[in-house]
């Protein structure tokens, strides 16, 4: 009897590793989801550059002191302390050894949109994944296309710097379980022009990443959508820039600050902010009409 | 305590006062005033009234007011007074609760000398240009406006 139960436990045990092992395995994108024949033209290039601005890749990828063409020399190094350790941005260049220059267009979908790297591996949300998850296989394929058309550079990438547990990588397979949801976070009660912004700021503007709280294992605490918090790689906080935060802001308001740094009491962007500017205002102005529509509808946070 | 304000800084400072009084850029009455101990209040008032200077013509711009060159002159004025001003209103051990100078001020003090100084060459060439229409005031926010990004990047820190 004894030995039935015990048996019973470890069948139990085994079933439950399976399980786990099963529910926190990488989902990277198969080959198979490619459409035959990928061979992007001018067009993909330019809707993938346009995505490449609006995520401000160069932000974390080109060398922080880098201005102008040497933005898109994407050879990574930038350091980012968190209570978790020091992320490093690794080298996405063209390199086919340093960066992703070998990379096919499966593989860079994986990393993009689900957190997986090249050799399978779950890559850590520093990496916006979580955010880009929110987006199609399409638009995978057109930033892939013109970071194709980028420089390479030989620079090999440095590792992350964590302690334990978080170096463990298996671990963030549980955290996918947890919070990945590449579903959208205000679902419903949007215009179309608020809608269109949803696209850019959940999605490629990757906004929730620095204006969203988190909680102790860094999830996004999506109760809080927006509602800003300590600042996650530095001194200081990131503002609130739900209702409750940009509480006297018109949608005008919203989109002359993206525009030109300049908060309605002409109060100047600084900090990570200031590259973030430095993209938006490239933008057209219906797109930072669109961003400032969205973030007049979304709840109050605070 | 007014042993602790340079006479530059106490010069500029009234000519940023003066200039907003006369120019009417700031709505804060004589009780908002910070104590002179205070450093970090009297260089957030300064902050402000560089921000009202700034909106006198970002309003021009944006087509939201006329060009009118007295108001204009008087905002780039304001701003070349606190310039002048700032160097003093950084003395180590100044932060408090809602300060938000950072770090870098005291870390590396060269190269906040160096962009206290480009403020002060860029507003008083500014003022040199002495704006007669819009598209000449635009230039003139263009040689002011990139220090306000710049400084704000690498010697503030947020707290809001």
């Amino acid at each position: 009897m004894a030995r039935r139960a015990l048996l019973t436990v470890a069948g139990l045990a085994a079933a439950g590793l399976a399980a786990a092992w099963w529910l926190t395995a990488p989902r990277p994108i198969s080959a198979a989801a490619i459409p035959a024949g990928w061979s992007p033209g001018a067009e993909a290039v330019a809707r993938g550059e346009r995505l490449f601005r609006l995520g401000s890749c160069a932000s974390c990828h080109a060398d922080p002191e880098a201005t102008g063409e040497a933005r898109l020399v994407l050879k990574g190094g930038r350091r980012f302390e968190t209570g978790f350790g020091t992320f490093v941005a690794p080298n996405i260049s063209q390199d086919a050894a340093a960066g992703i220059g070998a990379w096919g267009p499966a593989q860079f979908a994986s990393a993009f949109l689900r957190g997986v790297g090249a050799e399978g591996e779950h890559l850590y949300p520093a990496f916006p994944w979580a955010s880009y998850g929110r987006l199609e296989l399409t638009d995978a394929l057109d930033l892939f296309a013109y970071l194709r058309t980028l420089p390479g550079d030989p620079t090999p990438s440095q590792p992350h710097e964590l302690g334990f547990p978080f170096s463990v990588r298996a671990g963030l397979g549980a955290w996918k379980l947890l919070y990945f949801d590449p579903d959208w976070v205000v679902k419903t009660g949007l215009s179309p022009e608020a809608e269109r912004g949803r696209r850019l700021v959940e999605g490629i503007g990757h906004c929730g990443e620095c204006h969203t709280p988190r909680d102790a294992l860094g999830g996004p605490d999506l109760a809080r959508w927006m509602g800003g918090g300590p600042n996650p790689d530095g001194p200081g906080s990131i503002p609130d820039i739900s209702p409750s935060g940009l509480e006297g802001w018109s949608e005008e308001d919203i989109a002359y600050f993206l525009e030109s740094g300049f908060t309605p009491d002409y109060d100047s962007v600084g900090g990570s902010m200031a590259p973030v500017v430095a993209e938006t205002a490239t933008l057209e102005a219906r797109d930072r009409a669109d961003i400032a529509a969205y973030l007049r509808a979304i709840p109050a946070a605070n | 305590m007014p042993s602790k304000l340079s006479p530059t800084a106490a010069a500029a400072l009234g000519a940023a006062l003066l200039a907003l009084t006369g120019a009417g850029l700031s709505a804060a009455s004589a009780a908002d005033a910070p104590a002179l101990g205070d450093k970090a209040a009297i260089r957030q008032a300064m902050m402000k009234d560089t921000g009202a200077a700034m909106g006198v013509m970002a309003r021009i711009a944006k087509g939201e007011a006329e060009f009118n060159a007295e108001a204009v002159l008087g905002a780039l004025r304001t701003m070349n007074a606190v310039s002048l001003g700032l160097h003093d209103q950084f003395p180590e051990g100044s932060e408090t609760a809602t300060s938000e100078a950072g770090p870098k001020i005291w870390a590396e003090p060269d190269a906040f000398e160096a962009a206290v100084a480009k403020f002060v060459a860029d507003t008083t060439a500014a003022v040199a240009l002495a704006p007669t229409d819009a598209e000449g005031m635009k230039q003139a926010m263009g040689l002011v406006g990139a220090n306000c990004k710049g400084c704000h990047t690498d010697f503030r820190v947020k707290k809001n």
